[in-house]
């Protein structure tokens, strides 16, 4: 019984030493190459639907943002939501015509919706896109905190200058509650910009904005990047002005012997490294607790105390 | 002090242009997909969470059964940003991945394009990254990898829309990744082409599928009589990606638009299940109670009240909009 026993225990000793071995060699072949097999599962899609048709140019240069609830995707330049099962929903009720004139309300269509349609019917005078192609490169994110979508658009033309940012800020974290929307100049009569990135955390929204000094010929003649912070609080609740800090001040970076991005612009290498801005002391960086209260001041930055065009599309909010 | 702070990452090429099969035989090559197009080049997508900074990007890369060639592939990142301000030297680089010649499950010896990577993490860390994989043979694919928090590997990629001929041009330029800010799913947008247009795909990765069903518009009397009963009808719709089981539902009578719990009830009732998408129109019969004073009310459903399933949102079961009454109707009590 004994010597039964001892056998049995040896037996299963020996395969759990087996077994370890086989997930130690397993584990090192997985780990030591991609491009081996792998005794892992495919992780396979939950769900998926198609967009339907957009709006917006070519090629789309989708971005994606999604709520609890919805899905929100912007296209070059125009933007779409959705439920999250994929049927598309209406971005709320428009007040003013295509050009900006008022008319009696009505719902845009669940559909794809050109970006300077939306900001114009909202009631926002939005410079005509003179080129076909001034109001883009749509770019979305939700805040968690705040439960919103916050969506940006540039619109400029560098020979029509200043460059403006449209901001639209949903109500709630449904898109058919309506929007927020504002029309922010960026620069100065000599600046264009392009290329513009969103993050938003519970207190501020950062659009950091590829800028251009422009010469009399409207060619650039300098680049750089600049942070253009706006405060949360102000845009959700739809306020008549808000918050709004850049970094760095317009033009210093430009002339900023030395320390300007470009030229020259890569390829970088140990002899060619990139070359980066001098920055602000670490203490000055806008990095507030994850709360819902704006700090007060952002020290270290240029404040602007901004007079909004802030139009609104939908009803108020809650 | 500074916050300059870099992370080394292993050496590469310039993003080269992939290969797609040719659709013609007009003895033309295919258009390339540009991979280093314009605005494109390089392109990088990034996101920090949880102090972990994932960024995934078009990089050149030379694999040994490639004849010394370059083709694209997608560089994934994670570096570890948590003592950002406060340390100095090199940031750590916990994960370095590349994925081009064969993710896990292309057929071996076949070299692939990959490129215009949209990477996002979920509140676990688990990262989904999305890109578009090109051959000289194949038409463009949109496939999906995972890397798990914890998991020293990406999993098999999975395909997520192929053959995508892009007839006319090579460009993509980007895509787009969110992560979803409730369950531990993540969303991926990338476009692909239809007859000429452009459309996009949206594919959700990781989390749970859950229903969520609102009310979405009630039609009853405008004007009703104390101890009268009347017919209305509430429509509900099932916004969600999976099934909702049968539920209960009540209707209420307010003197304000927000339904709640306390205000009176008008009618108690079942929904059967609502598949994911569909909407349901419902007729309930409802009785005004004597006692009720005379004035202006809102009447306004509330639906599963006994919580019959999980759902995306939880709060849209009652007063599910803005706009004016909420959702909710207005009536006058004679």
């Amino acid at each position: 019984m004994t010597k039964r026993l001892f056998t049995e225990l040896k037996k299963s000793v020996l395969s759990l030493i087996a077994v370890t071995l086989l997930w130690c060699l397993v584990s090192s072949v997985a780990d030591s190459t991609v491009g081996r097999a792998q005794l892992v599962a495919v992780t396979t899609p939950k769900h998926d639907f198609s967009s339907g048709a957009v709006v917006g140019g070519n090629p789309l240069d989708t971005n994606v943002a999604v709520s609890s609830t919805h899905v929100c995707i912007t296209t070059r330049a125009g933007f779409k939501c959705f439920t999250k099962y994929g049927n598309p929903v209406s971005p709320g009720t428009a007040s003013c015509d295509a050009n900006g004139f008022p008319i009696r309300p009505v719902a845009f269509a669940a559909g794809a919706l050109l970006a300077r349609e939306f900001f114009s019917r909202s009631c926002l005078f939005v410079p005509p896109d003179t080129d076909a192609g001034s109001t883009k490169d749509g770019r979305i994110v939700f805040g968690s905190a705040y439960k919103r979508f916050f969506m940006v658009f540039q619109n400029r033309i560098d020979r029509d200058r200043p460059a403006r940012l449209l901001i639209a800020v949903s109500k709630s974290e449904d898109p058919r509650d309506g929007w927020w929307t504002y029309i922010d100049e960026v620069g100065g009569n000599s600046n264009s910009l392009d290329y513009q990135f969103l993050g938003v955390n519970s207190s501020i929204l950062v659009v950091s904005n590829k800028m251009k000094l422009m010469d009399a010929n409207n060619a650039a003649i300098q680049k750089w990047t600049d942070h253009t912070i706006y405060g949360v609080a102000e845009l959700t609740q739809g306020s008549a002005s808000y918050v709004k800090k850049i970094w760095p001040a317009y033009n210093t970076a430009a002339v900023c012997n030395g320390c300007a991005e470009e030229p020259p612009f890569g390829p970088y290498s140990p002899e060619n490294p990139p070359r980066r801005r001098m920055s602000p002391p670490v203490s000055s960086w806008p990095r507030p607790a994850f709360t819902r209260v704006r700090p007060a001041t952002f020290s270290g930055f240029t404040a602007t105390a901004t007079s909004t065009r802030r139009c609104s599309v939908g009803e108020a909010a809650r | 002090m500074t916050h300059r702070r870099t992370a080394i990452l292993h050496g590469g090429f310039k993003p080269v242009n992939g290969e797609q099969k040719d659709n013609t035989a007009d003895g033309n090559p295919a258009p390339a997909i540009l991979y280093t197009n314009g605005a494109g080049a390089n392109y990088q997508n990034c996101v920090v969470r949880n102090n972990k900074l994932v960024a995934a990007a078009n990089i050149g890369q030379k694999w040994a059964n490639n004849g010394g060639l370059v083709s694209n592939a997608v560089r994934l990142i994670r570096v570890d940003v948590s003592n950002f301000f406060a340390g100095s030297g090199p940031l750590p680089v916990e994960i370095e991945r590349i994925f081009g010649k064969s993710a896990p499950d292309d057929p071996v010896d076949q070299v692939f394009h990959y490129g215009w990577p949209a990477v996002a993490t979920n509140a676990n860390g688990d990262i989904v990254v999305g890109s578009v994989r090109t051959r000289e043979t194949i038409f463009p694919e949109q496939r999906a990898s995972v890397l798990f928090a914890g998991d020293s590997a990406l999993r098999p990629s999975v395909s997520i829309r192929r053959g995508l001929d892009m007839a006319v041009d090579g460009h993509y330029h980007m895509a787009g990744a969110a992560a979803d800010p409730v369950t531990n799913a993540v969303y991926l947008a990338q476009e692909y082409p239809v007859s000429g247009n452009r459309r996009v795909h949206i594919t959700k990765m990781l989390g749970t599928n859950r229903p969520d069903v609102i009310p979405l518009s009630l039609t009853a009397p405008s004007t009703l009589a104390r101890g009268a009963t009347y017919s209305a009808s509430l429509t509900v719709m099932n916004q969600g990606d999976a099934a909702m089981p049968a539920f209960k539902a009540r209707l209420h009578l307010s003197t304000d638009d927000t339904i709640s719990a306390f205000d009176a009830s008008l009618a108690s009732f079942s929904i059967r299940s609502v598949a994911p998408g569909e909407t349901a129109v419902v007729p309930v019969s409802i009785a005004i109670p004597r006692t009720t004073a005379a004035g202006p009310y809102y009447i306004g459903a509330r639906l599963d009240i006994e919580t019959s399933a999980l759902e995306h949102s939880e709060t849209n079961n009652a007063n599910p909009f803005l706009r004016a009454g909420r959702g909710n109707i207005a009536a006058t009590v004679q």
